[in-house]
């Protein structure tokens, strides 16, 4: 297990709010190897930017608390460091992308220093303009001496990845990083996602709640909801036979260009209050395949075929026999 | 070219830019005071009590002085003491401000507090208790007002500072792994500036007619003239020779006015929005 850069495992982070606890991450595994692009999906609200921040350490802390699990990077628990040592971690070993990036530039700052604040080595100017160039930036001089605001959205979203790989990190969580972008920006900016993917070997925790994206990036993917892992594997098997009955309607509900649909099948209902969340499997109440155990128990994670988990009770034996009687 | 875009904007302002000329002016008056002083201001003449005619356009005071000179002379003190109290004000106001807004908590509840303390006070009695005790000189004047009028700076700066550490690009640069001060300094502070200014340019012309009040009681530096000391000499005098009252008064009551109609229009090009309403 040498080639496993992070190894999250039983990552719990609630908000504890007026009202209750908000089980945001609920239990969750993953890992990924060295130059390894892993796609975490599901919908708004699934916990899967949380996910992120608690692997950075960033969740906003109260309300927010990591309650249980262990983030292992290469050989250290980031959840036993301090502040102090989190911060070389951050940026340095772990870098993030993010979703818009209007906001996450600092408006009264001009590019050039915003990459320069981050760097570590001393011949700054130079390496800022290094830097530039290689997010594709066609004037990196001038670029460097603009405000944030004078850059349309896609050259932003170039400028937030030349800081987060400013110092090279070995591992790259991206949030939904075209979100924000219209289509052909999006595939220019995933081109240069994927091309530092390959020249420096970085790894890549790839956020996102499109599949097309996922499935383009991403050698494996975790399929989340409600919190919690339901479905993972690599890229193939996912997109070839989705077991998982959520996985299944995120994929029958995705557009294609190949295929003309008259109505675009939707999966009824919303993400569960995850203040209150259901009983059981937390999709049972939206699932077309809900059985009465469903309601009852919760499933746990079973590896259906090598390297392709689900944790669903149509596929754990035991499940199906109770189901019948 | 960013500063000419600032300086359009402003002059949509007619009454700000007025003001700035009028600032401008009186900088220079300021400046070039012992060339443009027609007479020493300390030099006794042989004629008091001159009305104002050419030769002393402001005519003399009791001690036959040129009325003139020594109001230039006072436009240095006033001037002087105004900027240098209200940048006082500026730094501890920010730094009280940054780190109670930033920090939160504990810390946040403590400054707070002590800020409130201090903005209950009455700002001019304690001004003249301390000067009184401590003893007169410009220097002990200026940090005394300097020293009482951070409130309002500080509430300011950390109101900016409670909404721009929830800002998502303070969270990128924690992501980065900037340390609390880096993040304080280059990220939040440039952004919290700007209302802090605004407060300080209104704070200078408080400083200026706090400072004219110390000295209108005698608590002024005996050793500088000022606009404060020369309406106290005045005011025995008001009713056979009222230009000694009237040129500082009027020159005092430009500048403070001109300072907070040029702060106004500062306000009105940092936050357009305001103006909308």
């Amino acid at each position: 297990m040498e080639n496993i850069l992070l190894d999250v495992r039983g990552l719990k982070t609630y908000f504890h709010i007026s009202l209750g606890v908000v089980r945001a991450v609920d239990g969750v595994n993953l890992c990924v190897s060295k130059g390894e692009a892993v796609g975490l999906v599901g919908e708004s609200g699934c916990g899967k930017t949380m996910t992120a921040h608690s692997i950075m350490k960033l969740v906003p802390s109260p309300p927010g608390f990591i309650e249980e699990g262990e983030i292992w990077f290469r050989n250290t628990d980031l959840l036993r460091l301090g502040e102090q040592e989190m911060r070389k971690f951050r940026g340095r070993e772990v870098s993030m992308v993010f979703q818009d990036p209007m906001t996450y530039l600092n408006p009264v700052m001009k590019v050039g220093k915003q990459i320069a604040e981050v760097l570590v080595s001393p011949t700054r100017d130079r390496t800022v303009i290094k830097l530039l160039e290689s997010v594709g930036i066609p004037d990196p001089l001038k670029v460097a001496d603009q405000y944030p605001h004078e850059l349309s959205g896609g050259m932003r979203q170039r400028v937030l990845i030349a800081i987060a790989m400013a110092n090279d990190p070995p591992l790259l969580i991206a949030d939904e990083p075209t979100t924000a972008l219209d289509v052909t920006i999006q595939a220019q900016i995933l081109d240069l996602i994927k091309t530092i993917k390959t020249e420096k070997g970085t790894s890549l925790l790839l956020i996102t709640h499109d599949l097309g994206i996922v499935a383009e990036m991403c050698d494996r993917v975790y399929v989340m909801y409600a919190g919690k892992i339901v479905e993972s594997g690599d890229v193939f098997s996912i997109f070839e036979e989705p077991l998982h009955p959520y996985a299944q309607g995120l994929l029958r509900s995705s557009l294609s260009i190949a295929e003309f649909r008259e109505n675009l099948e939707t999966i009824e209902g919303t993400v569960p209050n995850l203040l209150d969340p259901p009983s059981g499997c937390r999709f049972h109440p939206r699932c077309p395949m809900a059985m009465s155990v469903c309601k009852e128990k919760e499933p746990s994670l079973i590896q259906e075929k090598p390297g392709h988990e689900v944790s669903c009770w149509l596929y754990e034996k035991d499940g199906r026999d109770r189901n019948h009687s | 070219m960013r500063f000419y875009q600032f300086w359009l904007r402003f002059r949509k302002n007619r009454a700000a830019e007025i003001s700035f000329y009028c600032i401008l002016v009186f900088v220079s008056l300021a400046l070039l005071a012992p060339w443009l002083s027609p007479y020493d201001p300390f030099a006794l003449g042989q004629r008091p009590f001159l009305p104002p005619q050419s030769g002393h356009l402001m005519g003399t005071d009791d001690l036959g002085r040129d009325t003139l000179s020594r109001v230039l002379y006072g436009t240095r003190v006033s001037l002087m003491v105004g900027v240098l109290a209200a940048a006082t004000s500026l730094i501890i106001g920010t730094a009280v401000g940054s780190v109670s807004g930033y920090s939160g908590g504990f810390v946040d509840e403590l400054l707070m507090r002590a800020t409130e303390y201090v903005l209950v006070i009455p700002r001019f009695f304690l001004a003249l208790l301390i000067v009184a005790m401590m003893g007169t000189g410009i220097t002990k004047i200026v940090l005394v007002i300097g020293f009482l009028d951070w409130p309002e700076i500080a509430r300011v700066v950390r109101a900016q500072f409670l909404t721009f550490k929830e800002r998502e690009f303070v969270l990128a640069a924690r992501a980065m792994g900037l340390k609390n001060w880096e993040i304080i300094f280059t990220e939040i502070l440039p952004n919290a500036i700007p209302p802090a200014i605004v407060v300080g340019s209104f704070l200078v012309a408080r400083a200026i007619l706090l400072e004219a009040g110390l000295s209108f009681l005698g608590l002024g530096d005996p050793e500088l003239i000022s606009w404060g000391m020369l309406l106290s000499d005045a005011q025995e005098r008001i009713w056979f020779s009222m230009w000694l009252a009237i040129f500082p008064g009027l020159a005092m009551s430009l500048l403070v006015l001109s300072i907070n109609l040029f702060g106004d229009g500062i306000n009105d090009v940092l936050n357009p929005r305001l103006k909308e309403k």
